[in-house]
Order: structure tokens, then C-alpha cells, then sequence
């Protein structure tokens, strides 16, 4: 008999996946461009991550570098993702592959597009168990009792059919269904809310929740969504133009935000400010662009207390609580306080 | 009083397949009802917003007001005179007062054509000499708050932020009295969702223009109107004041709206309302109340019988269609702590 | 400090390299593409200049000895009536490219306005037009080609015609097919919700947008259209004697063969390197333009 939380054989609290140091480049026809640079990342054993981050923030990036998913002209500059102790980045591909679909799994924004429109989901759950011994009418039920764990009603039935017969929110639940049923230790999942509406985005984040407590794995959530992430996750790090800027429990960086970014993020996001208001806070400028950086902070040329430190050196991350850092050359000084 | 737009019970109905199908596979009905009997309106610089999921039916009525889609039934009324069904010469005139901004920020903007030119073509197509286009482009750049050299650009050159504005400056280039602006905020990351929003709000302060916002983001609709109404399946549930329905919502599916909106606060107090299921297909409309089959509160009339919308009788005009409304104290929303 | 209106200055001064500096960058890139480039500009050249390149008068006979091979007076040799192959070779440049560009450019215009209406129009009249594109490819070329030859009479005129109109349906095809694709886009119903007539909405709109896959389509077929050419020139349905063509060139080279291998070469080479030039660049171009065949690192 499999045990329950088969995840759990890592010990809790101990970090499933370490990145450290990622540096990874995307060569285009203008040159390199330094899509991820000194990225680390904790993700402990059992807990959900949120990674939160706008456009050009190198999110998507991370999720699929730590897959292994990345597009050809991608090249890891530096850097090891340490997962169960081993530096995936170090492995042969095929030791690396062979951990997808047994010990790591992902789920993707678009469902319809994550699903191979012209085989049943039948065959593509029993297929994603090729890892595991048992004949083919166990996997099938096993797919089959998953498939009602995440609410397809009538599954039996249903799981013959093809993925165009079923409505969105229905294939992402199928997806998370196939990418929790191998019990992986670790899922991955990149925006997997932002194509669906809000109603079943709540239903979504619910179930989500309630799987990742049952199988005990941990969760890598990429979204750009604050409240999602607020609601989901146990620990946040807030990721700017390819860097990871701020890093802590999720009270942390929502409650006492240290970097500059994440308290503007914040203030900008319009379902923290309670009363109406025809004047929305905004961060002015631009994502700077990621060919040939110059140096200093990343986020120096939008942030509204930089000082001249903040062009000539590159802030290293500092901490400022228990697991809270955050890579700000203004937190040093303890008795510059920051206005609030 | 009367209204800059009133559209009386408008009705959109799509073939959903060439009638010789619908003989061949023996379909009795081979329509869709995008839109059922809508009516509202509005007025000379007020902001209304319409809110709905997907398949509500709220991209059609934009469509139909702007008469890309000929609406099935019902009228459409535009400065006190019908523009619905109005031969293309006339309609072009219509349309040079009312202007829509789109959901793609780049994808509306035709890829081969410089900003400049692009601003410069609401001008072309009315056939408008008298006015020399650089000197219009830049007034219409300096509007929005992009530096002039942006007319050189390419769509593909700007950022969503950027391009969005640009598809303001466009729609304002012929002082419309209307702007309908689809999703505004689709695809803008947080931080830059206000440029785009203040950039409506002051042009609508400093030029009077009326505004139909037409999105899902609730918090948009929050800050931007003054009145809002709630769609599901092609038919209003609840219309009212903005700020009332935040605090007060009558139907059980604004309820439910309002809460699934997610705070980005860890410990919020969550009053959350959870509702089951997944809209209907437009296939396959319930009987009876269309909401009742995700309802919490659904009762035995819900299932049978449609309810009948409540007039507002006051200033308010908050109108809502629901057997049992829900008050102060059954309903509860999600707050920031 | 954050500034907007310097950040935007910035911004805007930062110029995109060109879009040509990046595309001949790209093709700088390709082996191929730059043979191809350097290939097709030789041809080109040397058509445009063929009165001053070629160094005797291609029509006059006996300026040399019958059949001589190539030497530093006949760089190529000459053909059974004396006369200067490689002049003829060069003359016949012109002929290729210019039944090349004539008929190319009459199917290119007629392919992209039928293909155009098509797209356009309703259900009906779309699917009468694909009706008559798929009927005239259902012909064999050279039959068609052949029954033309009978009714008009060999001439240069015929062999253009037929190549254009065996052309017209592939293009207008294309065109369709893109154009269809643009009639739900964004931009064409923000046009549209602007008031634009159809007509503005397809030459400003969708025409920019469809003609690049043309352009590199026609770019291939430049080598059949060329070869079409030489094939008919050598069954004797093509240009008449004494113009110089390279399928008659090869024509006579085939019946003097074993007298000198000389001139079936003479015929071949440049039809060859034809080939290989149009089709290399216009894969290369395939490549650039294409951007999930892009492998920048």
C-alpha cells in the first residue's frame, strides 16, 4: 500500500527545492538578453511558494527552468536548482526526465493547450503513470477516482471522452487531476488561474488547497495575482525585471514589505485601497530593458527614494527578519526608516 | 432628462449553423442568444460599467452599440435618434461620435502603420482635410501623455501600457461623446492598470465624455463608476450605483462576484461565497431563474419560474431580478482588514 | 529619481536597429542564404548589364569558328552557326527574367486581388472562386502550355501567359488564406468600428500584412517559372530563332552533342545556378520571417 503522504518522506521543513544563483540568458537577434540573474529560492517541504511578479519579471522563466521546459536558444549562465538534495542543473537529461512526472509535475495557464486534443483523457492519465507498476485497470481507476476528487461528476463515464468536450474550468481541474495523480513531491504551477473567470478561479484556488494538504507536496504558484497569492500561500518572494527582490512568509511580505517595489506593488493593487478613489497609485516608467543592463539596483530608475548608492552598486539581499530578505541598499541603515 | 445613449430591450441572437445543418442534423433551434432583452441608459459624462463573466454577453452589446453586429431586436438610441439599422453612410456619421478602445492593446492597433498614421486615420476614413494630421497627432499624443517621437513607432515597439494609450488617443480623435472602453485593464500588469484608468478619468473630468467600461476586474469597476450593472447569460441580474451595490448587493450572483474577488491581504476576513458549477452553456439555458442551478439559496420557484425585475422606484434606480433579494443581513463581502 | 518624462525621452530616442539592419544581419547569418543572395544578384547583373558584359553580338553568326570550345575568346565556346555561346547565354539572361517578372508580377497582382475578394466576400462566392483556382491547377502545365502553343502560336507572349495563369490560383490561394485569417483580427474591427470602408480596410489593412509570405513564394517560384521557360524554348514552343534563350541553347546543344558536350553545358549552368540562387534565398528569407524557426543563440 502506498502511503498516504508519499510526498513526505523529505522531512517538513526542510527545503525541497533550493535555487541558488540562477543565471540564465535568451539569446534573440538583438543579443542576450539576461531574462533570470542570482535567482534564489526556497521552497520548503509541504508548503506553497508563491512566486509574484509583473510582465518581463522572468516568473514563467523560473517555473520552466526548474522543469526543465526551456526554449532552445535559453542557456544557464550560473547557478544550481537543488531538488531532494540533487543540483538538477547537474544531472544527465535523462535522470532529470525521469523525475518529471513522478516527482515533479506542472500545470500551465492555458488547459486547453496543456491537453493533446486527439487522444482520450483516459489514455493520457494512464499513460502519465508509465512511472508506477500496477495493470492498466488500476491506473484507470486510479484515474478515474481522481478524476471525482477534484469534482468531474459522472468521471467514469467521462473519462473516455476528449479534452473539447469539456467546458475550461473543467480541463484545468482534469490537468490538475493528472499532474497531482502521480503524487509528485513537488508541483509546479504557472498562472493557472488567470484565463478563467473569478468565480472558478475561487473554486480553483479551493481545490488546490485542499489537494496540496492531502498529498503533502509542495507548490510553486507563479502569478502576477496578489490576492490569490495572499490567499494560497504560506511564502512569497516578489520577483522584478529577472531579479528576486524580496523574499519571507507571506504575513511578511504583505504585512511589513520591505523593498521598495513590493510596497508599491502593493499600494498599487486596487483591492487594497478600501475607499473609492478616481486616482489609482501607479509605479511611473518602464520595466528597463534586460540587453546589455546597466549596472546598480534594477529597480533604482522607478523607485522614489534611490540614492546614489543605488546606481554604482547592485544591492546584495539583506535580512530583515526570521526567512525575510530583500535586496535593498536602504535597509541596511537601520535608522533611515523608510517613509511608510 | 434626456439620455446621451438608451438602448431599449436589445436582443442578439447568433446562427450557431447554416440552416441546411440544422435540417440535416435535425436541430430544432439552431440559435444562441447572446443578448436577452437588455435596456439602459446613459447619461451625457457618467460612467457606467458592465460586468460579466465569460459568455454574459457583454462584448455584444459594445459590438451592437457601435453596430459591428446588428442587434436581433430591440433599439438603440443615440443622441435622441435610433442609430441601429441605419444605412452605412449615416452609420459612419454616428460613429464619429461614439469611439471603442479594445481589449488587445497591440492587436487593435494595425501592425504595419506607424502611431502616427494610426492616429491620423479616423481623420482619413471621414475624409477630414481641413485640419493638417502632424499637428493632430501630436495634440492627441501630448493628450494621452506619450512624448511626440512615439508617432514614429510601430505597434509592436510599444508596451501594453503605451499601446493602450495610443488606442485612447485614437478614439478621442474625433471628440466623441461616448467612449466604450472593452476591458481596459486586460493584460496591464498592477502597477501600470492606473496610467490607463487616471488617463479616463481626468479626460472624462476635463472633456465631459461618457464612459461604457465593460470588464470582469470588479476593483476597476469600483474606482471608475458611478453606476454598474451585473450580467449573466445575456441578461442584467442587478444595475444600480456602484457604491450600493458594493455594500449592499441584492442578487446572489453580485454577491458572489464581489467575493470571489480575492484581496491580497493574508488575513482577511473572508466571507467567502463559494458558488458551484460553471456558467451554463448559451445551448442550454436553465429553466426558471437561469441562476438557479449555482445558487445557495435556490428555492422550488427559482426552478420554475423566471423572476420578474424589481424597478428601483428612486433616484437610485437599483433594479435587480430575484425571487428572494438578499439584505443587510444575509449578504457579505470580502473587506481588507 | 524617478523622472517620466526623462524615462520616456529615453525611451523614445532609443532606436530600434532598423528593421533592414536586423533582417541582413539574419541573413548573414545563413551560409546558404548568402550564396543564395550573391547568386541571384550575379543573374540579376548580369541580365541588366548584358549589352555591355557580353562581348560579342549574340545574333551574329561565324565571329568564331563552328562548335569551338571554351577558350580566352569564347569563354564559352560556339554554337554550330559560330556564334558566341557566352554572349548568347548572357543575352538569354534577359529573356529568362524578364518572362520571369513579367508573368510572376501579372499573377502576383491578378492572384492577390481575386485572393483578396475571396476572402472577403460571402460564403458562396468565396467557395465559387476556390472552385475555379482548384480547376485551372487540376491542369497539367505542359498539356496547358501545349494548347496554348497551338491556339496563340509560339512566341514569347504565350509562354508568359501560361506561366501567369498557371501561377495565378497558387498566390490567390495564399492570400486567401492569410487574409481570412486578418478578417477577425483585432485591428480590422477596431478599423471597422472606426467607420473604414471595405476597400480602405483591404488595401490599408490587410494587403501590408498578407504580401510578405507572397513575396517569398514568389521568390521560389522564380527557378520553375524559369525553367517552364527553357522547357518550353526547347520543345520549340518558346521564343524563335535567332533569339537567344537558354533552352535553346540546350535544344541546340542536345543535337550536337557528340560533336562538343560544350553547349548542352553552356545551356545548363546558368539555369542551374538560377535555381540554387532563388531557391536559397527565398528559403533563407522563409527562415527570418518565420519566428518559431528562429535559433538566435
Amino acid at each position: 500500500m502506498k502511503p498516504a503522504h508519499f510526498a513526505q518522506h523529505w522531512p517538513p521543513g526542510e527545503p525541497l527545492l533550493e535555487i541558488r544563483g540562477l543565471d540564465l540568458d535568451f539569446g534573440t537577434p538583438r543579443g542576450r538578453v539576461r531574462a533570470l540573474r542570482k535567482v534564489d529560492i526556497d521552497v520548503p517541504a509541504g508548503q506553497v511558494v508563491g512566486i509574484v511578479g509583473e510582465s518581463g519579471s522572468g516568473k514563467s522563466t523560473l517555473a520552466y527552468a526548474t522543469m526543465g521546459l526551456l526554449a532552445e536558444n535559453a542557456e544557464v549562465v550560473g547557478g544550481a536548482i537543488f531538488f531532494e538534495g540533487r543540483d538538477l542543473l547537474a544531472m544527465a537529461p535523462g535522470e532529470r526526465r525521469r523525475l518529471l512526472g513522478s516527482r515533479m509535475a506542472m500545470i500551465f495557464q492555458d488547459p486547453m493547450t496543456a491537453l493533446n486534443p486527439v487522444r482520450s483523457i483516459e489514455k493520457q492519465m494512464v499513460d502519465i503513470q508509465h512511472h508506477e507498476g500496477g495493470s492498466r485497470r488500476a491506473k484507470r481507476q486510479r484515474a478515474i477516482d481522481m478524476l471525482e476528487r477534484v469534482g468531474i461528476p459522472d468521471a467514469g463515464s467521462r473519462i473516455g471522452g476528449y479534452a473539447h468536450q469539456f467546458s475550461g474550468g473543467m480541463r484545468q481541474r482534469i490537468c490538475i487531476a493528472m499532474a497531482l495523480l502521480v503524487k509528485p513531491a513537488l508541483l509546479v504551477a504557472d498562472e493557472p488561474t488567470t484565463a478563467l473567470d473569478a468565480t472558478l478561479e475561487v473554486q480553483i484556488l479551493h481545490l488546490l488547497k485542499e489537494l496540496q494538504s492531502e498529498i503533502g507536496c509542495s507548490i510553486l504558484f507563479v502569478s502576477h495575482h496578489l490576492g490569490v497569492v495572499a490567499e494560497l500561500c504560506d511564502r512569497v518572494a516578489v520577483m522584478y525585471a529577472g531579479e528576486v527582490v524580496e523574499q519571507g512568509t507571506v504575513r511578511d511580505i504583505f504585512n511589513r514589505p520591505g523593498h521598495p517595489y513590493t510596497r508599491a506593488l502593493l499600494e498599487c493593487d486596487p483591492g487594497r485601497i478600501a475607499t473609492s478613489t478616481r486616482l489609482l497609485p501607479t509605479i511611473p516608467g518602464e520595466v528597463p530593458s534586460l540587453l546589455g543592463l546597466p549596472g546598480g539596483c534594477i529597480f533604482r530608475q522607478r523607485c522614489l527614494h534611490a540614492v546614489a548608492r543605488c546606481a554604482d552598486e547592485t544591492p546584495g539581499a539583506r535580512v530583515i527578519g526570521t526567512s525575510h530578505s530583500a535586496r535593498c541598499h536602504l535597509l541596511d541603515d537601520k535608522e533611515q526608516v523608510m517613509p511608510a | 432628462m434626456s439620455a446621451l445613449l438608451a438602448v431599449e430591450d436589445l436582443r442578439v441572437r447568433f446562427r450557431t449553423m447554416s440552416p441546411l445543418k440544422a435540417i440535416a442534423t435535425g436541430t430544432q433551434n439552431p440559435f444562441v442568444d447572446a443578448v436577452c432583452g437588455v435596456s439602459f441608459e446613459i447619461a451625457k459624462g457618467e460612467t457606467l460599467g458592465l460586468i460579466g463573466e465569460s459568455g454574459s454577453g457583454k462584448s455584444t452589446i459594445a459590438r451592437a452599440i457601435m453596430g459591428l453586429r446588428p442587434p436581433t431586436s430591440g433599439t438603440i438610441r443615440f443622441g435622441g435618434e435610433v442609430v441601429n439599422g441605419l444605412g452605412a453612410a449615416e452609420r459612419k456619421l454616428t460613429l464619429r461620435r461614439m469611439a471603442m478602445t479594445f481589449q488587445d492593446p497591440v492587436g487593435s492597433l494595425s501592425p504595419r502603420l506607424t502611431v502616427r498614421s494610426l492616429l491620423m486615420e479616423p481623420f482619413r476614413i471621414h475624409g477630414i482635410t481641413d485640419r493638417d494630421p502632424a499637428a493632430e497627432a501630436e495634440r492627441l499624443l501630448n493628450m494621452v501623455g506619450l512624448p511626440v517621437d512615439f508617432g514614429r513607432r510601430y505597434p509592436h515597439q510599444l508596451s501594453g501600457g503605451q499601446a493602450r494609450r495610443v488606442g485612447v488617443a485614437r478614439a478621442l480623435a474625433l471628440a466623441p461623446d461616448l467612449i466604450i472602453a472593452d476591458e481596459p485593464t486586460a493584460g496591464l500588469d498592477v502597477s501600470v492598470q492606473g496610467e490607463v484608468l487616471n488617463l479616463l478619468a481626468r479626460l472624462q473630468r476635463e472633456l465631459g465624455i461618457a464612459i461604457l467600461i465593460i470588464t470582469h476586474n470588479l476593483n476597476v469597476v469600483r474606482h471608475m463608476t458611478d453606476r454598474m450593472a451585473i450580467m449573466y447569460l445575456g441578461r442584467f441580474v442587478e444595475v444600480g450605483l456602484t457604491e450600493r451595490i458594493f455594500e449592499q448587493p441584492r442578487h446572489p450572483y453580485t454577491q458572489a462576484l464581489l467575493s470571489a474577488n480575492p484581496v491580497p491581504d493574508p488575513d482577511a476576513v473572508l466571507d467567502r461565497v463559494e458558488i458551484s458549477g460553471e456558467v451554463p452553456s448559451l445551448l442550454r439555458r436553465p429553466q426558471g431563474c437561469e441562476f438557479h442551478t449555482r445558487c445557495r439559496y435556490a428555492q422550488d420557484v427559482c426552478r420554475r419560474v423566471a423572476p420578474l425585475p424589481v424597478i428601483g422606484a428612486d433616484e437610485a434606480r437599483h433594479n435587480f431580478s430575484c425571487h428572494f433579494p438578499l439584505s443587510a443581513s444575509t449578504a457579505g463581502v470580502a473587506h481588507a482588514s | 529619481m524617478a523622472d517620466i518624462q526623462a524615462i520616456s525621452h529615453r525611451e523614445a530616442t532609443r532606436r530600434d536597429p532598423g528593421a533592414v539592419t536586423m533582417f541582413l544581419r539574419q541573413l548573414l547569418k545563413t551560409p546558404l542564404g548568402v550564396l543564395g543572395a550573391v547568386l541571384v544578384v550575379l543573374v540579376a547583373a548580369s541580365a541588366v548589364f548584358a549589352t555591355w558584359i557580353a562581348p560579342y553580338d549574340a545574333v551574329k553568326i561565324m565571329v568564331g569558328p563552328r562548335l569551338a570550345p571554351p577558350s580566352l575568346h569564347y569563354l564559352l565556346g560556339t554554337d554550330q552557326l559560330g556564334r558566341d555561346v557566352f554572349s548568347r547565354v548572357i543575352m538569354g539572361g534577359r529573356i529568362a527574367l524578364l518572362v520571369a517578372f513579367v508573368s510572376l508580377g501579372a499573377s502576383l497582382s491578378v492572384g492577390l486581388v481575386l485572393g483578396l475578394i475571396a476572402a472577403f466576400s460571402p460564403r458562396w462566392l468565396d467557395n465559387l472562386l476556390l472552385l475555379v483556382f482548384d480547376t485551372i491547377r487540376s491542369f497539367p502545365v505542359i498539356i496547358f502550355a501545349l494548347a496554348v502553343v497551338t491556339l496563340l502560336g509560339p512566341s514569347l507572349a504565350s509562354v508568359i501567359f501560361v506561366v501567369a495563369v498557371t501561377s495565378v490560383p497558387i498566390y490567390a490561394r495564399v492570400v486567401r488564406t492569410q487574409a481570412h485569417a486578418l478578417r477577425e483580427s483585432e485591428f480590422i474591427i477596431a478599423e471597422r468600428a472606426m467607420g473604414a470602408g471595405f476597400v480602405r480596410i483591404l488595401a490599408v489593412h490587410v494587403l501590408p500584412n498578407v504580401i510578405g509570405p507572397l513575396l517569398i513564394l514568389v521568390s521560389m517560384d522564380v527557378p520553375l517559372v524559369i525553367t517552364l521557360e527553357a522547357g518550353m524554348s526547347f520543345l520549340g514552343m518558346g521564343v524563335r530563332p535567332p533569339t537567344p534563350d537558354w533552352g535553346t541553347i540546350l535544344s541546340d546543344g542536345y543535337g550536337y552533342i557528340h560533336k562538343t558536350v560544350w553547349l548542352v553545358v553552356a545551356g545548363g549552368i546558368p539555369i542551374v545556378i538560377t535555381t540554387l540562387g532563388f531557391t536559397f534565398l527565398g528559403e533563407a528569407l522563409r527562415d527570418i520571417f518565420d519566428p518559431r524557426l528562429r535559433k538566435d543563440l
